[in-house]
């Protein structure tokens, strides 16, 4: 195999980077055990309530290798670098060059260690008494993705956007036999098309913001009579579903019309220049909620449409979240699956442009909203709830809104106020899972 | 598609060879010609002082394996130097008389010693120790109970005595630097003194403060006499006074020279298509200076840079920080950044029997952090400098547990938030 055909499709050792029980150090151990010399460390700084695991991310290009005087470090066909303890002389130049924290340096001995994952079968994994480490298989998280990408070659939404992400992802899940329908929002231009960019190989429509789910439960009616299982799916902002367009979803939800309907929630009117919408967190400034010595960015907490739609009719009803793309698929298949009524997907999608923040930042922030309980994730089948990733502790709130611009302007209580929103908005869940628990399907 | 290019890179040492790695990360049908001036197998002088002590064999240094090479389609020239380059006509000339032509080149050809100036009318040899050449005459003139000038006690000077006073041949060194301190600008004077203090404990014999003035061929060896009239009488004098960007060769070139061949923050020189890389560039620090940094990272990371330009990938190389790490006889000797004292700055100290640390702090941010024998990461006390982030309310921690904490605010800041 030559250099350039290495495969990009790899198995890696997943970590949830600050989640670990205090003290607990099964994976140094087990690393100990059966490497001799642990190849993973445990960060305990309770001084700052901090306990996390950490080791080599097995960088696409190492700068270790790269450094590294006598060749002892070398990438494997399957991304995997490699140490040769052998031919180590203790130099450092790997630990110098590696900025991960994923060079094992081992004082002891004055010769550097390093991961290399066991071969695919980890020790410290297999060792984990909690979720923290996991091993994930890269190929069947693709296989869960399969259908290929209905978007034509380019694309004129932001480059980094979480909605594009979002909808590319939703239809390698769908595959071909639908009919996309949006709205006028930014998905219409990954849809239809700007000019002679993007356009989808599905067949799609676009309707106005006020009348999506009626033009989807016509199409979708007529598709039944003439005996076609074709799904009409809508991929639609929060504005046209939160807003000017919650009057014919909540319609369509009531009269239980079989169409899947995904809100991708960027919580706002981006498109046209970031105007606070219904879903807007508290506090957020926009354009038409700003922020200054009066007003305080938005004055109202966000409208939950996603309970809204669970009483309001629709069968299957879920939040997703594009940081965890394999929940997001579950739950896809499982509005799918769903006849007898409407599937309603809530995906937060956030958006750093209107958000003010770093074009890299929308999957972590992503997390990092569920980690705080600004986002729960649950799902509700037929009126049964269960919440899908439970947050037994909450990071503080700090964690979510130092990521985001628009919330620059909060002080210290108007953020203790948004973090006592998200717990009561967290428990108002855990409540109804209690009152209404779900059972299996 | 592009037509195809041909890329020449001379020097394969690890920014020629990081290079190599980053042109065929992109598939392209591009030819790549490597060009070394030594027969051996590309390698990194940083091992000479762990060949010379016995640590590794001579086998088993080799930057790559051999099918590495072919793998990358990369064509090896070995035991060929370059003696000019024709930027006009796009081609390099070899010492044989031939030339190599390229579209796109690369000037990896490290440093070279500089040599003391002293007055030596016997014309005694005076060694260095920067190729593996050199390795190999030291080798064959070193005796039983040799005694050994070192002069200059820099990185490359320490890491030879070191590597002498290991052999079991009891050597006698000494150590001459004009400085009073051993590793001036490496380490402050606190852990200088330890350092120096290790040596000591091994036999390893230093002048201090004292400047190598004259050398002299005597009945019983070579006389070194020093600034303060001293005379010390040896087998063999090894010049580590430091090294140079090896730019000799482009004198007429029209590539644009200072102290190294100047580069920009892609590794581009002056000339369309010329880029430069390693210890022969003459870069950018973190800090936005210009100067030379002649260390492995470094090395690598410029090397990586121009590959990816060679190969349109737009990159930039973010710059260099000073970090250091030696294993002075079983402790483990460590600076990352600035770390000397200044007005506008603090400094937080510890130690006890086992090891010592020292942070400094300007303003909110860490610039630099000295260690003996504690465990740190170099790379996240790094990282937390060159991206200057606000550390400042967690300085015991990181003075306390310098490895953990350093790990957990590079980390946190890696993962995009701001440290509070
Ligand atoms: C004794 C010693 C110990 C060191 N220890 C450390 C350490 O512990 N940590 C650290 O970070 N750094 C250390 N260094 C420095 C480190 O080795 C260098 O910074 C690094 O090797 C520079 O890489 P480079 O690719 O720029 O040059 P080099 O690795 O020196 O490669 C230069 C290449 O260019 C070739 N060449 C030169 N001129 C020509 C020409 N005219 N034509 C064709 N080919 C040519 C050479 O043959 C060689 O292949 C040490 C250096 C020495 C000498």
């Amino acid at each position: 195999m030559s250099l350039q055909t290495v495969p990009v499709v790899r198995d890696t050792l997943a970590i949830d980077f600050g989640a670990c029980p205090p003290g607990c150090s099964e994976c140094v151990k087990a690393c100990e055990q059966h490497r001799s010399v642990a190849r993973i460390a445990t960060l305990h700084l309770p001084e700052v309530s901090f306990h996390g695991a950490i080791t080599c991310l097995q960088c696409s290009e190492p700068a270790c290798r790269d450094a590294c005087p006598t060749g002892a470090i070398s990438r494997d066909d399957a991304g995997v670098a490699r140490l040769d303890r052998g031919r180590c002389v203790g130099c450092g130049a790997c630990a110098i060059a590696c900025e991960w924290g994923g060079i094992s340096f081992d004082f002891g001995t004055i010769r550097a260690a390093k991961c290399d994952t066991c071969d695919g079968d980890p020790a410290c994994a297999r060792a984990c008494p909690t979720d923290v480490l996991r091993w994930v298989e890269s190929r069947r998280l693709f296989e869960r993705f399969s259908h290929p990408d209905p978007f034509t070659k380019g694309a004129s939404l932001c480059p980094g956007c979480a909605g594009e992400l979002g909808f590319r992802l939703a239809f390698r899940v769908i595959g071909d036999d639908a009919v996309v329908f949006v709205g006028p929002g930014c998905a219409c231009a990954l849809a239809n098309g700007l000019g002679a960019e993007a356009t989808t190989r599905l067949p799609s429509a676009m309707a106005l913001m006020t009348n999506i789910p009626s033009l989807m439960t016509g199409v979708a009616r007529r598709l039944r009579q003439t005996g076609k299982r074709t799904r009409c799916v809508a991929f639609v902002g929060d504005g046209a579903t939160a807003d000017v367009g919650f009057q014919p979803l909540s319609g369509a939800a009531e009269r239980g019309e079989p169409i899947v309907y995904i809100c991708y929630d960027n919580e706002g009117y981006m498109n046209t220049g970031v105007q606070r919408s219904g879903t807007t967190s508290h506090g957020a400034r926009t354009m038409t909620s700003p922020a200054g010595p009066r007003l305080k960015g938005k004055g109202q907490p966000a409208k939950e449409v996603p309970l809204m739609m669970a009483f309001n009719g629709a069968a299957y009803v879920a939040t997703a979240n594009i940081a965890y793309p394999e929940d997001f698929e579950a739950k896809l298949r499982r509005a799918l699956d769903v006849e007898d009524g409407l599937s309603y997907l809530h995906l937060y999608s956030p958006c750093y442009v209107g958000w003010e923040s770093p074009m890299d930042s929308v999957l972590q922030i992503s997390r990092r909203a569920v980690e705080t309980r600004m986002f729960p994730m649950w799902e509700a089948d037929h009126g049964k709830f269960r919440i899908t990733h439970p947050v037994d502790q909450a990071r503080p709130i700090e964690e979510f809104t130092s990521l985001i611009g628009r919330f620059r302007h909060l002080g210290h209580d108007d953020l203790k106020m948004l973090a006592e929103e998200a717990q009561a908005r967290y428990r108002r869940i855990e409540a109804l899972c209690q009152a209404m628990p779900f059972n299996g399907r | 598609m592009n037509s195809i290019r041909q890329h020449v890179i001379v020097g394969a040492g690890t920014a020629g060879i990081s290079a190599v790695e980053a042109l065929r990360k992109a598939p392209s049908d591009d030819s790549i010609t490597l060009i070394s001036a030594e027969s051996d197998a590309p390698y990194s002088p940083t091992v000479l002082p762990h060949l010379l002590a016995g640590r590794i064999d001579e086998r088993q240094v080799a930057l790559r394996s051999a099918d590495f090479f072919d793998r990358a389609r990369c064509r090896l020239m070995l035991g060929r130097t370059v003696t000019g380059l024709d930027a006009e006509r796009r081609t390099v000339s070899l010492d044989d008389g031939s030339r190599v032509s390229f579209d796109r080149l690369l000037l990896a050809v490290g440093s070279e010693p500089l040599m003391p100036k002293i007055e030596n009318p016997d014309r005694v040899e005076c060694l260095s120790f920067t190729r593996i050449g050199d390795l190999r005459t030291l080798r064959t003139r070193l005796k039983r109970g040799s005694r050994v000038a070192i002069l200059g006690a820099g990185l490359i000077g320490m890491e030879l005595a070191d590597a002498l006073a290991h052999l079991p041949l009891g050597i006698r060194v000494l150590v001459v630097e004009q400085e009073k301190q051993v590793l001036p600008r490496t380490f402050n004077e606190t852990l200088a003194d330890e350092v120096l203090e290790l040596f000591q404990n091994k036999g390893v014999a230093f002048a201090l403060g004292r400047r190598a003035a004259a050398l002299e061929k005597t009945r019983d060896g070579i006389a070194v006499t020093l600034s303060d009239a001293s005379a010390h009488v040896v087998d063999l004098v090894v010049a580590c006074v430091g090294v140079r960007p090896r730019i000799g060769f482009l004198a007429g070139s029209g590539v644009a020279v200072g102290r190294g061949i100047l580069a920009d923050r892609r590794m581009a020189t002056n000339l369309a298509g010329i880029y430069a890389a390693g210890d022969a560039a003459e870069g950018f620090s973190a800090d936005g200076a210009a100067g030379c940094h002649p260390v492995l990272p470094t090395a690598a990371a410029q090397g990586r840079v121009a590959g990816a330009n060679m190969a349109d990938r737009p990159a930039g190389h973010e710059g260099w920080l000073p970090a250091n790490f030696f294993n002075f006889f079983g402790k483990v000797a460590v600076s990352v950044g600035d770390a000397s004292a200044g007005p506008e700055r603090e400094s937080l100290k510890r130690s006890n029997g086992a090891g010592h640390a020292e942070l400094f702090f300007e303003g909110e941010r860490l610039v630099g952090a000295n260690f003996l024998g504690v465990p740190t990461d170099p790379g996240s006390l790094s990282m937390l400098i060159k991206k200057r982030v606000a550390v400042k309310e967690h300085r015991e921690l990181l003075l306390n547990r310098p490895l953990e904490a350093s790990r957990w605010l590079a980390a946190r800041a890696q993962r995009g938030e701001r440290v509070k």
